[in-house]
């Protein structure tokens, strides 16, 4: 990270009632950076996104975006923000285009340079052709587009996506990805709320994970799970091994522990990358007949697992 | 505040509102046809034109002289009503037992000795029976009256004539007696027939209109306005909530946009979406039911832009406290309907008792349906209404303040 931060949040606190929405939460963005907000339902990822974007206000902490206090000086940190809400928030019975326009009133964009900015924002949602339709003609992940473009409108420092490929199909998401991608690779710094591990990978250039309030853990894929100390595992079917081999795996330092299973083995790894090659050759090479092998790679997935206890995936199927 | 947001906000929530057909139909289509029916039933008048409306009078002449039959006739003559005769020794107990059962409104039982009572000079009773459950058309019992003040003016004026004559000439013979009876007789009947003193209405300060406002519509036009415009102006309330259901409200709060633009902007549409709808129903009343709305645009402007004001503040506070557009549209129905029933939009407050009054004053359609009768059939004009103005603009603003600090989001 270099220069000032884009959005600097310092023990951020939400109490709804007894509940405590959000504890005590930290976290830096710096400029042109994808940061993402992983978490099960009932996080607070949406409840944090909403202290930054001015519509809740924190019980305490502070949160500033661009340098401004988002809760001293809201009026001029929502001009520095563009939000893509959870929800599609249109007018369903307007066009495309009027939506956008409106939009862009309100931040104040007079109507020459917005009529423009809008065509602009159209084509890079490839939705040009349906400008003059009414949103509640769209498929889902069209409105999730325009939903998206409407974040846009103002040519924002930052860009506020919470949640935004819910429940739409494979393909559709996968645009969606690429088109923040795009936008990032313009120099857009983005905060992204997901419980979709995957995504996290895909396009974070560092996580936070939070759970029942709280950050448990920020950084990039890698140092997350060198962090928890771990691991992968290497799967091996295979005839002919025997203990001598099995001791020699054993002792190698990247290995933590070895266990036969019933046609094979498995190795638990600290860094199985550039382990796998010593294996396959020390195997091959004792005349071992290898049927299969199967490396499991770390993931944010371990990483929830080993600060929780619990699967992430297990907890948004309920909802979905 | 930013008057080109607080303009484009406006904009889009009538656009949004028009993009839904059934609400033009509601805003405009819906009040002029309970206009119509209220207003036809008010004028009492069913079918179309001038024809005045016969009624009927079930009666049983029991007299056995003759002097029943000549009320009856005089009663036909006043050409209002229709006799229904009862025959036979038992009518009286008949026509009893007919409106009794309900089955006759009224009826009118004349005595045995109607007759005989009269000659002998002395007073008689004529009974009109009427069932209080059946509408009963009080033009049937005022013919019968008007007919008896007659006869008793004719009678009286007999015995006047008759006792004036003992005093100056000593008793009238039998012929003598007939002979100024009936000449007093027609002397009170031409005098029935043109008074010496009559009143003559006269309206001055305005050109007389070519045809007279029909009251039905005249009491039904400002009603039903009034009606609408709050029923309406409540029911859109629940745009305000789905704003807050669809998120649209947050994407508004999450842009540069202060919450009291968004309040004045609420206000600010349905004011002007009422006021149009109150105009183009006071342009109807006018046009199509003849209905006569005063002396003074000023006043009826002032009146209507007060009322409307404070409809839409009300409209703006429900929308603040409700999380639901059902329930908030419940809550309009409810709450409009009744002011309706307790303002005198449906029946005038001046036959309700007192207490029923009070609370009419205690909600703002009360005061515009009294500044609507100055108006409109009291003849009052500007300095007529300002108390109902006042009351009504203070309404406007105590329910927009209030909706300001309803107006939240979470
Ligand atoms: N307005 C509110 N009033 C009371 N509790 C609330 C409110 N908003 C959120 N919460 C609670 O705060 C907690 C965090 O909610 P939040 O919406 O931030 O979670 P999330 O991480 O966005 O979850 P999801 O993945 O389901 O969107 C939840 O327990 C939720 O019930
Ligand atoms: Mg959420």
């Amino acid at each position: 990270m270099s220069g000032e931060p884009v959005i600097k949040v310092r023990n951020l606190v939400k109490r709804y009632g007894e509940l405590v929405a959000v504890n005590a939460v930290s976290f830096e963005v710096a400029k042109g950076e994808i940061f993402g907000l992983l978490g099960p339902n009932g996080a607070g990822k949406t409840t944090t996104i909403s202290i930054l974007s001015c519509i809740t206000p924190p019980t305490s902490g502070s949160a500033m975006v661009s340098g401004i206090d988002v809760v001293t000086d809201s009026l001029t940190a929502r001009s520095k923000i563009g939000v893509v809400p959870q929800e599609i928030a249109l007018y369903p019975t307007l066009s495309a285009r009027d939506n956008l326009m409106f939009w862009g009133r309100m931040y104040g964009l007079p109507d020459r340079t917005l009529t423009r900015r809008v065509d602009e924002l159209l084509s890079i949602v490839q939705l040009s052709d349906r400008a003059s339709s009414r949103i509640d003609t769209f498929s889902g992940g069209m409105k999730r587009r325009i939903n998206i473009a409407a974040g846009l409108l103002h040519r924002p420092d930052v860009l506020f996506l919470d949640e935004p490929t819910v429940g739409i199909d494979p393909q559709t998401r996968r645009n969606i990805l690429d088109l923040i991608k795009e936008l990032n690779a313009e120099g857009l710094t983005i905060l992204y709320t997901t419980h979709y591990l995957e995504e996290a990978e895909f396009l974070c250039d560092r996580v936070g994970i939070m759970d029942e309030g709280k950050m448990i853990a920020v950084g990039t894929r890698d140092e997350l799970t060198e962090s928890i100390g771990a691991t992968g595992v290497i799967a091996v079917r295979a005839d002919g091994l025997n203990d001598a081999l099995i001791d020699w795996l054993a002792a190698l330092p990247a290995v933590s522990k070895v266990a036969r299973s019933e046609d094979g083995l498995t190795l638990n790894v600290v860094r199985g990358a550039d382990l796998l090659p010593t294996v396959v050759e020390k195997l091959a090479g004792s005349g071992v007949d290898i049927h299969s092998l199967d490396v499991t790679v770390p993931n944010l997935e371990s990483v929830f697992l080993h600060l929780t206890g619990r699967r992430l995936d297990e907890e948004h199927d309920e909802k979905s | 505040m930013h008057v080109r947001r607080i303009y484009s906000i406006a904009a889009l929530n009538v656009r949004v509102l028009l993009s839904d057909r059934t609400a033009l139909l509601w805003l405009l289509a819906m009040p002029i046809v309970f206009t119509f029916v209220s207003g036809v039933a008010f004028s009492g008048g069913g079918g179309g034109g001038d024809a005045p409306v016969r009624y009927a009078l079930t009666v049983a002449n029991m007299d056995e002289g003759s002097r029943g039959g000549e009320l009856l006739d005089a009663i036909l003559r006043s050409d209002e009503i229709d006799l229904l005769m009862l025959e036979g020794p038992a009518a009286d107990e008949e026509a009893q037992l007919l409106v009794e059962d309900g089955d006759r409104s009224a009826a009118l039982v004349i005595p045995r000795d109607y007759s005989e009572r009269l000659a002998a000079r002395e007073s008689v009773t004529l009974t009109f029976h009427r069932n209080p459950e059946r509408m009963n058309p009080l033009v049937t019992r005022r013919a019968v009256e008007r007919v008896v003040t007659k006869l008793n003016a004719d009678e009286l004026a007999g015995r006047a004539v008759v006792s004036a004559h003992e005093a100056i000439r000593g008793a009238p013979s039998a012929e003598e007696e007939l002979e100024l009876t009936r000449a007093i007789r027609a002397f009170v009947s031409a005098e029935f027939a043109g008074p010496s003193t009559t009143v003559a209405v006269e309206r001055l300060g305005r050109p007389a209109q070519s045809e007279a406002p029909d009251m039905g519509f005249q009491h039904s036009s400002p009603a039903m306005a009034l009606m609408f415009v709050l029923l309406n102006g409540l029911m859109l309330s629940s745009m305000l909530v789905t704003e807050k259901r669809e998120k649209t409200l947050a994407r508004l709060l999450i842009a540069p946009v202060r919450r009291s633009e968004i309040v004045a902007a609420n206000l600010a549409w349905r004011f002007i979406v009422g006021t149009l709808q109150l105009w183009f129903l006071i342009g109807f009343g006018a046009l199509v039911f003849r209905v006569d709305w005063g002396d003074s645009m000023l006043a009826l402007a002032l009146v209507g832009a007060a009322y409307v004001a404070a409809v839409a503040g009300l409209s703006v506070l429900i929308g603040s406290l409700s999380g639901n557009p059902r329930r908030a549209e419940t809550l309009s129905l409810v709450l409009s309907l009744a002011m309706c029933a307790l303002g005198g939009l449906w029946w005038p407050l001046e036959i309700t008792p007192e207490a029923y009054q009070t609370v009419g004053h205690l909600i703002p359609t009360g005061w515009a349906m009294d500044a609507m009768n100055n108006l409109l059939s009291r003849g009052y004009a500007l300095s007529g209404v300002i108390p109902q103005v006042l009351v009504l603009l203070g309404f406007a603003l105590g329910f927009s303040i209030a909706a300001v600090a309803a107006f939240r989001y979470e």
